[in-house]
């Protein structure tokens, strides 16, 4: 069903009603003229009724036309917009779980990773400040994801979701693959698909961490594994899926010792564990130890009943820790996004499908 | 300047409640349990206030114990084969609980999804839940879903005062399980 047509007088008009029906957070949108949501249509190659899915927590239909409109509010290029319908889809996929993760309160947004040969060819930033934003197509696909949640699910903190703090990444959150770091093969490889094509995974996640981690392969595992597996995270309550996003200079450094991106989530995954011990003197298990470790609310035994030296994994294998390179070269940072666990949101990707062949997908 | 609106027309669904049954007596009781408890002996329980309700139950009505599912994940559905066995063996059913953002959206739909079987549910929900809950329902279209509101335990303790709870709320449980007015 095509959108209600509405005639103004200005932008500021339009502004003015934008903000008065909950379209915009209160950082100004643009106008979805029909010609600029045209010429979004026209780059996807789309039909404008398509129907992508329903979107939770009110269910709205997101069509092409829709998803369009919410672009051309969000700033996002024309040519960007296939990662945007990518994004959608992958939001809409069974397995990400989308109507729980639209209401938690937990402080996660949906990240897109767009990784593969179109990133850098759309002039994405996997480089300096690949989490900030740092071009017009990052910030609008990152943007005009959350709108489409918004105002097509009605997602609204404090109506229909009960985010507590949520972060700044709520706005727009999008990050790239920084696909000349050289250290391991694109990230879609992981994910199952090929180098060539470019890929959007979105990942439900909370803002990421930044840990410096110099020196040796050794050490930067070791400070990684130090560092993760403490109670406050969403992995100890939630267990589920963690995105480790390497600057290439770290990514580099392991890679050049031999470690493969299997090797980085295998290791971590062995190493980066609770230490019984130490919880219990930190007398976090509670009145209901049960509850609060998500590997305890399964089967097996109590956490009372545990020796001091069992280890307790952050999540359930090597696959749900996720490797990505991104950022710039200049120094060694690892940034932890902790993903909302067992309860939804775990990494879905789909390939981006253009309407015209792109050079570099060959 | 012609703009085009970012905002769907919603279905504004309408859907009605499950006949409820007028008494409880001969009733099969389910329980769709989205928390659940450890037992001491390292065993998976009953979340404790709904086992208070299906206690305080008996004391009141000939019923028998139908149904218990503990599901897998709190915001999302039962599997297609546990919402079967719970609608084919159960009368009425105690949801919940409404705690979280992920357990409200699940627990709602769940209620919805019974109530649309044939089933009358009651859904427990603790406060800071239950506009969302109310909300949630309504836009599946069933505004009028019966909500049990009931105080979070304190200090993690979900054993604690579960039992003065029930005594204190089953009115209200049996209410709106059995009311034949609350369908329009």
């Amino acid at each position: 069903m095509p959108g209600d047509r509405i005639d103004l007088g200005s932008y500021f008009d339009w502004y003015r009603l934008a903000l008065e029906r909950g379209w915009t957070e209160g950082l100004p949108v643009s106008p979805p003229t029909e010609e600029r949501v045209q010429e979004v249509i026209d780059a996807l190659g789309m039909d404008p009724a398509e129907v992508l899915g329903s979107v939770p927590p009110l269910f709205g239909e997101a069509t092409v036309e829709q998803v369009a409109v919410n672009c051309v509010m969000a700033g996002c290029p024309p040519e960007a917009a296939a990662i945007v319908v990518a994004a959608v889809q992958a939001v809409l996929d069974p397995a990400f779980e989308l109507a729980p993760v639209q209401v938690t309160t937990n402080a996660c947004a949906p990240l897109v990773i767009v990784s593969g040969a179109g990133a850098a060819d759309l002039g994405l930033p996997g480089g300096h400040g690949s989490f900030a934003g740092q071009s017009q197509a990052l910030a609008g696909i990152g943007r005009a994801l959350r709108l489409v949640l918004r105002n097509v699910g009605g997602a609204l903190p404090g109506d229909t979701s009960g985010l507590v703090h949520g972060h700044p990444g709520w706005l727009s959150y999008a990050v790239a693959e920084n696909v000349r770091s050289e250290a391991w093969p694109s990230f879609n490889t992981s994910r199952g698909f090929s180098e060539s094509e470019t890929c959007a995974t979105v990942f439900f996640c909370q803002a990421p961490f930044s840990m410096y981690v110099a020196g040796t392969p050794n050490r930067i595992l070791n400070v990684i594994c130090a560092t993760l597996p403490t109670p406050g995270v969403n992995m100890y309550f939630g267990g589920g899926q963690m995105l480790l996003a390497f600057a290439p200079k770290a990514a580099r450094e392991l890679a050049s010792a031999g470690y493969s991106r299997s090797d980085v989530q295998d290791v971590i995954w062995r190493r980066a564990r609770y230490h019984v011990g130490r919880l219990r003197e930190a007398d976090v298990f509670g009145v209901d130890p049960h509850t609060f470790y998500w590997g305890a609310r399964r089967t097996g035994p109590l956490l009372a009943d545990l020796a001091d030296d069992e280890l307790l994994p952050m999540v359930d294998s090597p696959d749900d820790i996720h490797v990505l390179v991104t950022g710039a070269d200049g120094q060694w940072w690892v940034a932890f996004c902790a993903g909302w666990g067992e309860f939804g949101g775990s990494a879905v990707t789909r390939a981006v499908r253009w309407s015209k062949p792109r050079e570099s997908e060959g | 300047m012609r703009v085009i609106s970012p905002v769907p027309r919603y279905k504004g669904l309408v859907v009605r409640l499950a006949r409820r049954p007028g008494t409880l007596d001969g009733a099969l009781i389910g329980v769709l349990d989205n928390w659940g408890s450890r037992n001491p002996d390292g065993t998976t329980g009953m979340y404790p206030l709904m086992a208070e309700l299906v206690v305080a139950l008996e004391s009141r009505f000939k019923i028998e114990r139908g149904c218990w599912i503990k599901k897998a994940k709190a915001g999302s559905p039962p599997t297609p084969e546990e919402f079967s066995r719970l609608t084919r063996e159960s009368n009425v059913v105690i949801n919940g609980v409404c705690l979280s953002g992920g357990s409200t959206s699940g627990s709602i739909y769940d209620a919805v999804a019974l109530e649309t079987a044939g089933v009358p549910t009651v859904t427990l929900c603790h406060p800071e839940f239950e506009n969302m809950s109310r909300r949630y329902a309504t836009a599946l279209g069933m505004a009028d879903l019966a909500l049990l509101v009931v105080p979070a335990p304190t200090g993690g303790n979900l054993a604690q005062d579960a039992s003065s709870t029930a005594g204190q709320r089953i009115d209200e449980v049996v209410l709106a399980l059995t009311d034949p007015t609350i369908v329009p």
